[in-house]
């Protein structure tokens, strides 16, 4: 007996609680911003694509919803000739993001992916690239890297020097 | 008379026994375990053949050690209490018996630590754009030794790069001077242009200016270097990882030595092939047409439809029988091909019967095959590792270089031979590479090259003096008569007599030679069709002693296979002509009748009542025939194909068949009902065609032994790690088919399957080659019994012998072939074809990068011979045809031509007898001359442009991956 007034007491106290429930999507909740949501492809500080195409995400990737096809650009950029993701598979676990050696590829705070045909879930490059750098406002990953492209010679990225003159005499 | 009996024992299976090395192995501690390594083996490669994880970069199994990484080092205790020892380097140290040994020491797993940390100081962040990445040693050993972060903070070092050529890419920076590059090109593989230069921080591996290798073999640089400084570079245009390759192991159809290779496909393209180790055949190398050579099989000039017929869009068997139907004709003929697999032809002569089969060679190239063939049913052909054992090789008439180039690699190796038996008498091991090099100086075995031009294999000769090829066979003769009556005195006796001319003092040191060697080896083959020669070395080999071996090398991949499928009733191509086709259909697979002129082709076609051509590539038969049916190529079909030696040798698809393409076999399965008599009717599957053949075809060796046993549980074309796959055909479909099924090979297109390295005694070849922690391709180590040699696993090898028929009882046969030698005379100048690697057959021209490294067209004279055109004024000829047609050709000439021949080399060459063809050379206009210029200039632009259409277009294909809709066609 005493057991049911002290339920209908429990239920009738919520009456005066603030309400739990969210009023999506007109009231939106806070996600922070390394929140795992949407993947983008992101540029580098120069506007040029970050992603060269090398197929870490994908691989890193559990459900395999990555794929993408390497070319090389005229100036010696390595750039992906497709790179679709298919989020119809996706998970979000961010494992490609991990991967990303160049911090191309990058999950958003935006979790609203929902869509009447599956198809519409597969997203090709030009679906996934910002115009901006991301979280990453700095890094460019041909500064970084040793391969020379048309606005960076050999020697010419942080922390080289100049190329060794092969037919010097000095050691 | 047949070659075969029609039973089991014509084609008998033999277990191809691993050569028992006879040494004593003594009992070695490693980290406190006893293990029995081989005494006087390198420590580095017997603990490795333990499967033991020792890092390396230097160190290879066929080059040797030089010690110049210091990555191997281990400890090496001074006693069983393992408490004292010094670091020593593996790669250079002897298994001694009593060893205490510590491979996870700690001083010495950090000093292998701190070797890479050395490294890293300058390697360039690289790894993410590096075509090396996933299969590089470096990342495998870098993990390996546990070294995760870069402490030095000081500059990287950094190089310009060279252009190389077509074929490799090169990214100096990421060099770690472990030297393999140099000693496998220059040392090991006898290369001129390439070297390392300074010292210190700054060693250069590179050419002494930029341009391209001029090795055959430079494609093995980028197996060879350990990082990512050579790469390949048609492979780097059209880059996929090697974890997301789908592989099927094959075999190279460059040339009928029948190298192992493993091909690699992503989104329905054929990649990239890479190496297959053989310990008996290729060993870790493969020349570049084996490695490049497959590009045609991506090209413009694929076949992909039917044509000719009138059919619905998807493929139906029965409509297509009823569509057929209306081209029957009273009789079939069918002409075979030494480039199709052993079931396609097989299965086209059941189909058309014997007296109808042609084999689509004339009666010469049958009559030079048969003496190839009766060498291989002797099992006198020597394979390539008994090549490389050889101590002394004649090589009679062959550039080996331009024509079985994995061969010539082998005869290179063979003249070191001397040297290692010096190094062995002051014992020194012969693992001690450079030791070795230095004890022996310019020691080399015997090696004759009995030729008339010189030869990328003239550095190593003892004699390489051009002359003419009639010399040429009166020395195979006489060595013949030599062989036969041994005695030296009786053949001094019989030669004094004569003049005492240079041939006959070449003869006796010859004949010097051959008394003293314990393996030789004697080298022909069929460039040139020269049969007198290869007859006279067919007589030669029946009366040789036991221990003499021969290669008498075919032109084709399976032109051994072709040949064991010959009978007497089997049409050649002039029996081909002189037969009435007015009422008959004519087959051609993969057959372009390059033996023919173009006007003989076209009579054929108005000839035939019906021309009907099987085959992947067009070609100006097919744009002749009536109906025209797309074939598989060797990447997309399973099917055997026999070597030199006899071996059949499987090769399996690397991508599944997209419909209406079928292979040649299924082609003449399908016609079977229109056009045969119905034996091939219900044996749709590659397994019961096996079955049938080998039960009712001889000259088939029984494959299905090879492989029932492991169709029910099949090993993995897909790496573990392949990726996309939910992903690489959504934009086509969301819905994910099931993977095509393969219901005719041991290999699954998944990644589904025990994979190679099962435990369950597959003895299967490996689709790929991965081992945990090795991702490169030396983790081959782990799947053989000891480094560099047999396979702990392979396949049983298939063998094809037989009674040969003696070549007296061809004679008559062969007496019209006689007539047909090509012994064409120009200005009294003998004309021969130039072999050249990147341009010896209809395919390479379908290659941009091959026709980029083409010599131009030319005619290459000795100097003496000059003063015939135009007292040797003239730098262009015109060379006239017979039918009215004529093309300019550069002259060129050498000091190193014997005189009287010329050597003529045209792109035409390759799909026409170019040199029957010929009437006269003429003088030609310095107009002429510049308007050819200007030709060649515009045919290079063209090739640059072909190449990037082909690029463009395949990166289109990409994305329109065929999908199999399941249970189709199968």
């Amino acid at each position: 007996m005493f057991s049911q007034f002290r339920t209908m007491w429990l239920v009738l106290k919520h009456t005066f609680t603030k309400a739990d429930t969210v009023e999506y999507p007109e009231q939106k909740p806070y996600l922070a911003p390394r929140y795992r949501g949407r993947i983008v492809l992101t540029r580098d500080p120069s506007g040029e694509e970050r992603c060269v195409a090398c197929n870490l995400c994908a691989v890193a990737c559990p459900v395999d919803c990555i794929a993408l096809q390497q070319t090389t650009d005229p100036d010696g950029r390595k750039r992906a000739e497709f790179f679709r993701i298919n989020f119809s598979r996706c998970i979000l676990c961010g494992f490609c993001e991990e991967a990303c050696p160049t911090y191309a590829i990058q999950l958003t705070p935006d979790v609203e992916l929902a869509e009447y045909e599956r198809s519409n879930l597969v997203y090709e490059k030009e679906h996934l690239l910002i115009d901006g750098p991301g979280k990453y406002p700095d890094y460019s990953f041909y500064q970084h890297s040793g391969i020379a492209i048309k606005s960076k010679n050999k020697g010419e990225a942080e922390g080289e020097k100049p190329p060794v003159n092969v037919k010097g005499l000095m050691p | 008379m047949d070659k075969f009996q029609p039973n089991q024992s014509t084609t008998q299976s033999e277990i191809a026994k691993p050569m028992e090395v006879k040494t004593d192995l003594v009992t070695v501690h490693v980290d406190g375990k006893a293990v029995q390594l081989p005494k006087g083996e390198n420590l580095l490669a017997a603990i490795l053949s333990k499967k033991y994880n020792l890092p390396y970069f230097c160190w290879h199994p066929s080059m040797g050690s030089i010690g110049a990484c210091r990555q191997c080092a281990i400890t090496q205790f001074t006693d069983e209490t393992q408490q004292k020892g010094r670091t020593i380097m593996a790669c250079m140290t002897p298994v001694v018996d009593g060893m205490f040994l510590g491979l996870e020491h700690a001083p010495a797993a950090e000093f292998r630590e701190q070797v890479i940390a050395a490294m890293m100081t300058n390697h360039p962040h690289d790894c993410p754009v590096c075509g090396e990445g996933g299969a590089c040693h470096l990342q495998d050993m870098t993990v390996m030794t546990g070294h995760s972060h870069r402490q030095y903070q000081g500059l990287k070092r950094t190089f310009t790069n060279q252009y190389l050529g077509p074929l490799v890419n090169h990214e100096m920076n990421r060099c770690i001077t472990c030297y393999r590059c140099e000693r496998f090109y220059k040392d090991y593989a006898g290369g001129k242009d390439f070297s390392a230069c300074g010292s210190k921080n700054q060693v250069y591996f590179g050419r002494q200016q930029d341009g391209v290798l001029e090795s055959e073999f430079a494609g093995n640089l980028v197996e060879v270097c350990p990082t990512g400084v050579f790469t390949d570079k048609p492979f780097a245009a059209h880059y996929t990882r090697k974890w997301d390759l789908q592989s099927a192991p094959s075999i190279c159809h460059g040339c009928a030595v029948g190298c192992n290779i493993s091909v690699g496909e992503r989104y329905g393209s054929v990649r990239r092939v890479i190496n297959r180790y053989h310990n008996d055949i290729n060993g870790y190398f493969i020349c570049d047409k084996g490695r490049f050579g497959f590009a045609y099989v991506n090209g413009d000039d694929r076949i992909n439809k039917i044509s000719g017929i009138e059919l619905a869009t998807a493929f139906k068997p029965h409509e297509f029988s009823i569509a057929m139907a209306r081209h029957n004709a009273k009789t079939t003929v069918g002409i075979g091909s030494a480039r199709a697999s052993q079931e396609s032809n097989a299965a086209l002569k059941q189909l058309v019967g014997r007296e109808n089969f042609c084999s689509g060679l004339t009666e010469l190239q049958q009559e030079c095959l048969r003496s190839c063939q009766a060498l291989m049913l002797q099992n006198r052909q020597a394979s390539i590792s008994d090549i490389e054992q050889s101590d002394c090789i004649i090589v009679l008439d062959e550039d080996l270089t331009q024509t079985s180039a994995r061969i010539a690699l082998a005869v290179r190796q063979a003249t070191r031979n001397a040297a290692f038996d010096k190094a062995e008498q002051m014992g020194i091991p012969r693992w001690q590479d450079d030791a070795v090099r230095t004890a022996a100086q310019d020691l080399r075995s015997d090696l004759y090259l009995l030729q008339s031009k010189s030869c990328k294999l003239d550095d190593v000769a003892a004699f390489c003096e051009p002359m003419l090829p009639e010399q040429i066979l009166e020395l195979a003769r006489d060595i013949s008569d030599f062989a036969n009556n041994p005695h030296p005195l009786g053949l001094a006796q019989t030669r004094t007599e004569g003049s005492h001319s240079e041939s006959q003092t070449l003869l006796s040191r010859i004949v010097q030679s051959l008394q003293h060697a314990k393996r030789p080896v004697i080298i022909a083959g069929c460039s040139h069709w020269h049969l007198a020669l290869l007859q006279a070395v067919e007589k030669l080999a029946t009366h040789a002693p036991k221990n003499w071996q021969f290669a008498l090398l075919p032109d084709a991949v399976n032109a051994m296979g072709l040949v064991s499928l010959m009978d007497e009733h089997t049409l050649s191509l002039e029996q081909l002509q002189a037969k009435d086709l007015s009422s008959s259909a004519v087959i051609a697979m993969e057959n372009s009748l390059p033996a023919w002129s173009s006007e003989q082709r076209k009579q054929l076609a108005e000839q035939a009542e019906t021309l009907v051509v099987i085959d992947h590539s067009r070609h100006q038969l097919s744009e002749l025939a009536d109906i025209v049916l797309p074939a598989t190529a060797f990447t997309e079909s399973d099917g055997v194909a026999v070597n030199y030696q006899g071996l059949a040798q499987p090769f399996f698809a690397v991508k599944p068949q997209v419909k209406p393409m079928h292979s040649s076999w299924q082609w003449c399965q399908l016609l079977d009902d229109v056009f045969g008599q119905g034996t091939l009717i219900g044996l749709q599957k590659l397994s019961q065609l096996r079955s049938y053949l080998t039960d009712n075809v001889t000259g088939y060796p029984d494959m299905n032994a090879m492989f029932a046993q492991h169709l029910l549980f099949k090993s993995a074309r897909q790496p573990m790690r392949y990726s996309g796959r939910t992903a690489m055909i959504a934009n086509q479909t969301v819905h994910e088919p099931k993977n095509p099924v393969d219901s005719d090979s041991p290999y699954s297109f998944s990644m589904e399957g025990p994979g190679n390295d099962d435990g369950y005694g597959h003895a299967l070849p490996r689709s790929f080659s991965w081992a945990p922690g090795w991702n490169s391709n030396q983790s081959i180590s782990k799947y053989q019994v000891k480094v560099g040699g047999v396979m702990s696993n392979r396949a049983d090898m298939i063998r094809l012998v037989g009674q040969s028929e003696p070549s007296a009882s061809r004679a008559q046969t062969s007496s019209s072939a006689k007539r047909n030698h090509r012994s064409q005379r120009i200005l009294g100048l003998q004309l021969r074809q130039l072999e050249h690697l990147f341009a010896n057959d209809e395919f390479a021209g379908k290659i941009a990068e091959f026709n980029l490294m083409a010599p131009p067209p030319c005619l290459l004279i000795n100097t003496d011979d000059t003063g015939k055109f135009n007292q040797g004024t003239v730098s262009h000829v015109r060379v006239e045809l017979t039918d009215n047609s004529s093309f300019i050709v550069q002259l060129i000439p050498c000091a190193d031509i014997a005189k009287g021949v010329a050597y003529l080399h045209h792109p035409r060459a390759n799909t026409s007898p170019l040199l029957d063809l010929v009437v006269s050379i003429s003088t030609v206009s310095d107009a002429d001359i510049s308007a050819h210029q200007q030709q060649l200039s515009e045919n290079l632009e063209q090739i640059l442009q072909q190449k990037n259409r082909n690029l463009a277009r395949l990166q289109q294909t990409d994305q329109r991956i065929p999908i199999q809709i399941v249970g189709e066609g199968s």
